[in-house]
């Protein structure tokens, strides 16, 4: 197991080295100078002499060869150093360290929802096959599927101030500082975020369990007269639980990929929208070190899914 | 058996998702609602209707009369505390020394003081007073003016505001050698070392010529007095932390991308003043929940008069919420059109220009996104001192419309025409560049169906990033583009100088040249103090515009810029541009906020 982690961890290096060579490529082939747009302003409306652009592009960095630039990028990351925003101009670490948590406990909260109503709701479709709760719980499944989630994002937004009145307080509160205050600020950022899993879960588990009853071993407990309870939860969700453990190892990295648009919807001052803001103004230091974060996690937790099958089915071995 | 089961766990299971449920309400009936605070307060005005004519409403730099400011009789009306929480479309970057631009004033206008300012307590949005300044006076020599500060103004940090300040503030105004001197806009009338004291309380200032413009531009927030002795200590200027001025506020949190906070300058030398306990700007980009957080009161104002919110939306906002809202439409102070690269062919033959000027409808413009109210778009805004009135403007070839609404057919015939002299009789392909960013994708969309229903143009839209479409603008790298701007004020220099002069952001992009007699009238009106005769040489460069070369702005309509204020709040008067008024002193908050 030690061996086959090594392994996996040596592949993040190619792989992480090929994520740079994308970023960093792709953000200088897009139109737009950094130091630019600093001195036109978000409209454009600045006035600015060659010489004050030449400058700023000599204290941003950008008037040098690509190649140094890069490989001037890649040895601060080596050493730990994320560099300085060039918007902002202000250190990336403290940002990423500010702003990674939140988005984490946002995608969280969202994958948590998500499963706690998947999962039930996928079970209940699958023991009540073609019944109205089945039928009820695709229409659900299909149209979480079929809606974008920024779609759903307006949509929440829309309900709670309509229906309610009321929308998820301004600013940001710690879930360790003011948690109820988090709560609702987190929670229906993560409903939105979370839909989209929560139906694909759902499908996911209905039709995993449908086969999962099907088996041998269920009419073998069925026959031992185990309760109906105890069927379900101990021999067929435990091993519908597999490609439901799948599905959910890549939908973290679309989960995180999703916070780029519900933060911005619901003011989440998270690495998702401040991803959003950083290309708008092209600060190509943050958006590069943001990505790269972003793949690390999702290389991380695709190896914690494959680990995680080995745990939950000791029938697999990992060399 | 096993259905008992089943029944058992499927009610478990609806029992489980009812506690969400309940947990989704519980969450979203937590909070006090704030709206139940924000009931329409007894005597509330409506909101002030935008000028219909301004003209004679300026102030005359020619007699300036002496005014002391108001504010120490004023300050007992209002009622005391609270915070007020407020819209912020934008986060802007992180410079805040008050004499570079980016659009940071909005957030940080409350910490600094002017020498002189739009008066934010008349319902005369071209009224101007001392602000620092107690009174001033223009000398003789029409370029000469001399301000009396104050005696007992002081900084934040309790040294008292004098001559040497101003001196200073007016030098660093207009350094070229900061590094985004965007406050050089007030370049053209100061240049540095024309300022001198005369006495701890006195300053002379003078212009590089007489200048109309100079004590409006002045009076904006753009122009804001910093101490000498702080900006020379070697203290980081930049940082919010360190903003330092003798505003009724000082600088306290500031969270990047979520809010900005400022505080009540308990030592305020305005007495009495301000009411308010503090501002939290909110940064919220995204329409619909900038809508949510009007209607649910979460912010009761807007930071500055830009919402994101076309004025259509605007409209239907302020109809739905009339209980609750009041909205301010300001004028004159932004437009949308499209922006011609006049480097390229066709469009550096003028009578393609003019094809496309006689040949767009503005009027559908103005219905679909003007909300049916916004001033057409005549090169002068209309309905101003300087411009036509919109009676007029409507009669004009290119602004007309038939009896029933529809576009005029002569305007049509006589596009065709002068396309056919031009050389392209018969269309061509056009792409219209839209950054994607306020409603330039849609009015892009809108143009492109004009063009191939009245000019039979293969016209496609071609939506952009805005960084991409701005350094595509610089570059001349496009043919026409859905644009728009926001001025500085609804007065001609800062209108014409950025649009039409060299130098103006405008022209860079269009790559346009105006002729020469057009530069003349331009200094002519600029430094000609009789109001009268510099509307007459207005006209003149207007009617050229009309007739000869639209130059390279087909301008829809002027756009109101709206502000949007929760009837909470009291003592809001409209101000006459989105650049003025940001100091907050004189609001207060009936019932609290």
């Amino acid at each position: 197991m030690n061996t086959y982690v090594i392994k996996r961890f040596m592949l993040f290096v190619p792989t992480l080295v090929l994520v740079t060579l994308m970023v960093f490529a792709l953000m200088r082939l897009v139109p737009g100078d950094p130091a630019e747009l600093l001195l036109m302003g978000f409209e454009g409306d600045g006035q600015f002499t060659e010489q004050q652009l030449a400058d700023l592009r000599a204290k941003l960095g950008t008037d040098r060869s690509l190649a140094i630039q890069y490989l001037d990028w890649i040895w601060g990351m080596v050493r730990g150093d994320f560099g300085v925003s060039m918007y902002f101009d202000t250190p990336i670490s403290e940002d990423l360290g500010a702003k990674l948590p939140i988005t984490l406990e946002l995608a969280a909260l969202a994958l948590l929802l998500a499963f706690v109503v998947a999962v039930p709701l996928g079970v209940v479709s699958a023991v009540r096959q073609d019944t109205v709760a089945d039928y009820a719980s695709r229409i659900i499944a299909i149209a979480g599927v079929a809606m974008p989630t920024f779609w759903i994002g307006i949509l929440v937004v829309y309900f709670l101030v309509t229906w309610f009145d009321w929308l998820p307080p301004l600013g940001y509160a710690n879930l360790w500082e003011d948690p109820w205050r988090n709560l609702q600020q987190m929670f229906f950022p993560a409903v939105a975020l979370g839909f989209y899993n929560m139906a694909l879960v759902a499908r996911v588990t209905r039709s995993s369990m449908l086969e999962v009853f099907r088996e041998d071993y269920i009419r073998t407990a069925r026959s031992k007269g185990l309760r109906e309870r105890a069927v379900i939860v101990r021999h067929a969700l435990k091993n519908a639980f597999l490609p439901i453990l799948t599905i959910s190892g890549w939908q973290v990295g679309r989960l995180i990929a999703g916070t780029v648009v519900i933060e911005t919807i619901f003011l989440v001052p998270g690495m998702g929208r401040l991803l959003v803001d950083s290309i708008l103004h092209r600060d190509y230091t943050m958006i590069q070190s943001i990505v790269m974060v972003i793949a690390f996690m999702v290389l991380a937790l695709n190896l914690v899914v494959d680990l995680l099958y080995a745990w939950l089915d000791p029938r697999i071995r990992y060399e | 058996m096993r259905n008992r089961a089943l029944n058992r766990l499927t009610g478990r299971i609806l029992v489980a998702m009812g506690m969400i449920i309940a947990l989704t309400a519980l969450v979203a009936c937590g909070a006090t609602a704030p709206t139940e605070s924000v009931a329409p307060s007894e005597g509330a005005t409506a909101p002030a209707q935008p000028a219909a004519s301004t003209s004679g409403d300026s102030p005359a730099p020619t007699a300036v009369p002496a005014q002391a400011n108001e504010a120490a009789q004023t300050a007992d009306r209002g009622k005391y505390g609270g915070i007020v929480p407020m819209h912020d479309y934008a986060f802007p970057n992180l410079i805040w020394h008050p004499h570079e631009f980016s659009n940071q004033f909005k957030n940080n206008s409350a910490i600094y003081n002017g020498l002189i300012e739009y008066n934010a307590e008349t319902d005369d949005p071209y009224d101007i007073r001392g602000d620092l300044a107690e009174s001033w006076e223009l000398q003789p020599d029409g370029v000469t003016y001399v301000f009396h500060l104050h005696e007992n103004a002081m900084w934040q940090d309790g040294t008292p505001v004098t001559a040497a300040d101003a001196v200073h503030s007016m030098d660093s105004l207009v350094n070229a050698d900061a590094s985004r001197p965007q406050t050089l806009i007030i370049a053209p009338y100061y240049s540095a070392g024309n300022a001198r004291a005369i006495d701890e309380h006195t300053v002379e200032i003078q212009t590089n010529n007489p200048a109309p413009d100079f004590i409006p531009m002045l009076a904006a927030d753009a122009f804001k007095m910093m101490s000498k002795d702080w900006d020379e200590s070697g203290v980081d200027t930049a940082k919010w932390e360190n903003g330092m001025g003798s505003g009724p506020f000082v600088p306290t949190q500031l969270a990047k991308d979520v809010s900005i906070e400022l505080a009540r300058n308990e030592n305020y030398w305005k007495e009495g003043l301000p009411y308010i306990d503090g501002i939290i700007h909110y940064y919220i980009a995204d329409k619909g929940t900038a809508i949510g957080a009007y209607r649910t009161g979460q912010v009761l104002m807007t930071t500055f008069p830009v919402t994101n919110l076309s004025n259509t939306e605007i409209l239907e906002l302020q109809e739905a919420e009339a209980d609750t809202l009041d909205v301010y439409l300001i004028p004159n102070t932004s437009l949308l059109g499209t922006l011609i690269n006049t480097t390229i062919e066709p469009f550096n033959d003028v009578r393609v220009r003019r094809a496309m000027h006689l040949a767009v409808d503005r009027s559908e413009f103005r219905t679909i996104f003007g909300g049916g109210i916004a001033p057409v778009g005549t090169p002068l805004p209309p309905d101003t001192w300087f411009g036509r009135t919109e009676e007029e403007a409507l009669q004009l070839p290119g602004f007309r419309s038939e009896s029933d609404g529809s576009k005029h057919q002569g305007d049509i015939e006589e596009a065709k025409r002068l396309l056919a002299e031009a050389g392209v009789p018969d269309g061509f392909e056009v792409d219209i560049m839209a950054r994607t960013a306020v409603e330039y994708v849609d009015l892009a969309q809108l143009l492109a169906d004009q063009f191939r229903r009245y000019l039979g143009w293969e016209a496609t839209v071609k939506p952009i990033d805005s960084a991409t479409g701005l350094t595509r603008y610089k570059e001349h790298d496009y043919q026409i583009g859905a644009q728009g701007t926001a001025l500085l004020l609804g007065e001609p220099d800062p209108i014409i100088g950025k649009i039409f002069m060299p130098g103006g952001l405008w022209i860079q992009w269009s790559g346009w040249e105006a002729p020469e007699q057009f530069k003349e009238w331009f200094s002519a009106q600029s430094q000609e103090l009789d109001r009268t005769k510099r509307a007459a040489i207005l006209r003149e460069m207007e009617d050229w515009m009309l007739t000869v070369d639209p130059g390279p702005l087909l301008v829809y309509y002027w756009s109101f810029r709206d502000q949007i204020v929760n009837k909470q709040i009291q003592n809001y008067h409209m101000p006459v541009s989105l650049w003025v008024q940001l100091k907050h002193e004189y609001i207060w908050c009936d019932p609290a906020c």
